[in-house]
């Protein structure tokens, strides 16, 4: 009976995640084998593989913490809304231009080159690079060594910051997409 | 709040201010002191949390043993959730004996 017992344990600690089992896998083991087992251990030990598959809290601690997460995340934010501000002044400036004749070519002299696919391309990078970066501030990627090995867990926390400058990038190249599309229709 | 023979968390810190040990003998103590019999995922999944959150940590360990001890920030968190379960406990006692 014991070894049924021990056997049918050892097949539900294995279905603890791997990240988990490497750091405890060798302890639990060593309890089940030292401890006298009972039918509800096995019950128990199951509802705990499910749990800490589920709940992120119960697999260990981050190497980021709450305070650093939100520093890097405002960092990554603003720097988005900062390499997107020169594109959305080129889509102001031409809205102005186009629909109000507010700008002049003479004035803004790259906006004589906007139509060039090449060009288009260039400002396009600027809102790519944006929304790049407003999606890293919002995935919160943690790591941490054990035992030799590298844990690398990964989850999405948007902040309302990252949340605009991921809407802003957006719309900008949704904008200068557009336009280029009319352009060389 | 959590009564002591409830709380897989409390009830190893309790374990550890005694002393650090490793899981068998966590749950041994407990047994003894609480006569609450942890279950070895629950016992596992409590030291998991307390770790994590700085309450206790492991020590080197000899084969696949793995003693734990009671950080300074344990100990705190411990005397004031004792504290704080003894405020309870006195006023309910007074409560029940006033009657």
């Amino acid at each position: 009976m014991r070894r049924l017992l021990l056997a049918a344990a050892r097949r539900f600690a294995a279905a603890y995640p791997a990240r988990w089992r490497r750091r405890y896998g060798e302890e639990l083991d060593e309890l089940i084998v030292e401890m006298r087992l009972h039918p509800r251990d096995l019950f128990d030990l199951a509802r705990w593989a499910i749990r800490t598959h589920v709940a992120p809290e119960e697999r260990g601690r981050d190497a980021m913490t709450d305070r650093q997460f939100t520093w890097i995340s405002r960092g990554l934010g603003l720097a988005s809304l900062v390499v997107a501000a020169p594109a959305a002044l080129f889509v102001v400036l031409s809205v102005l231009r186009y629909n109000f004749g507010v700008v002049d070519e003479s004035q803004v002299w790259w906006l004589e080159h906007s139509s060039a696919a090449l060009t288009m391309l260039g400002y396009l990078g600027a809102p790519v690079i944006a929304l790049g970066l407003a999606l890293l501030g919002m995935g919160r990627v943690s790591y941490r060594r054990e035992g030799g090995a590298l844990m690398v867990t990964a989850r999405v926390r948007p902040s309302r910051l990252t949340l605009l400058a991921a809407a802003v990038s957006l719309f900008l190249i949704a904008v200068i997409l557009g336009y280029g599309i009319t352009e060389n229709l | 709040m959590p009564t002591p023979p409830s709380d897989p968390g409390l009830l190893i810190l309790i374990s550890l201010a005694a002393g650090p040990k490793h899981g068998h003998a966590m749950m041994l103590d407990i047994t003894d002191f609480g006569g609450v019999r942890l279950g070895p995922g629950t016992l596992y999944g409590a030291i998991t949390r307390l770790e994590a959150g700085g309450l206790i940590a492991p020590m080197a360990g000899s084969g696949r043993r793995r003693p734990y001890r009671l950080t300074r920030a344990g100990r705190t968190h411990l005397g004031k959730r004792l504290s704080a379960l003894d405020q309870s406990v006195q006023t309910g006692l007074a409560r029940v004996t006033a009657r």
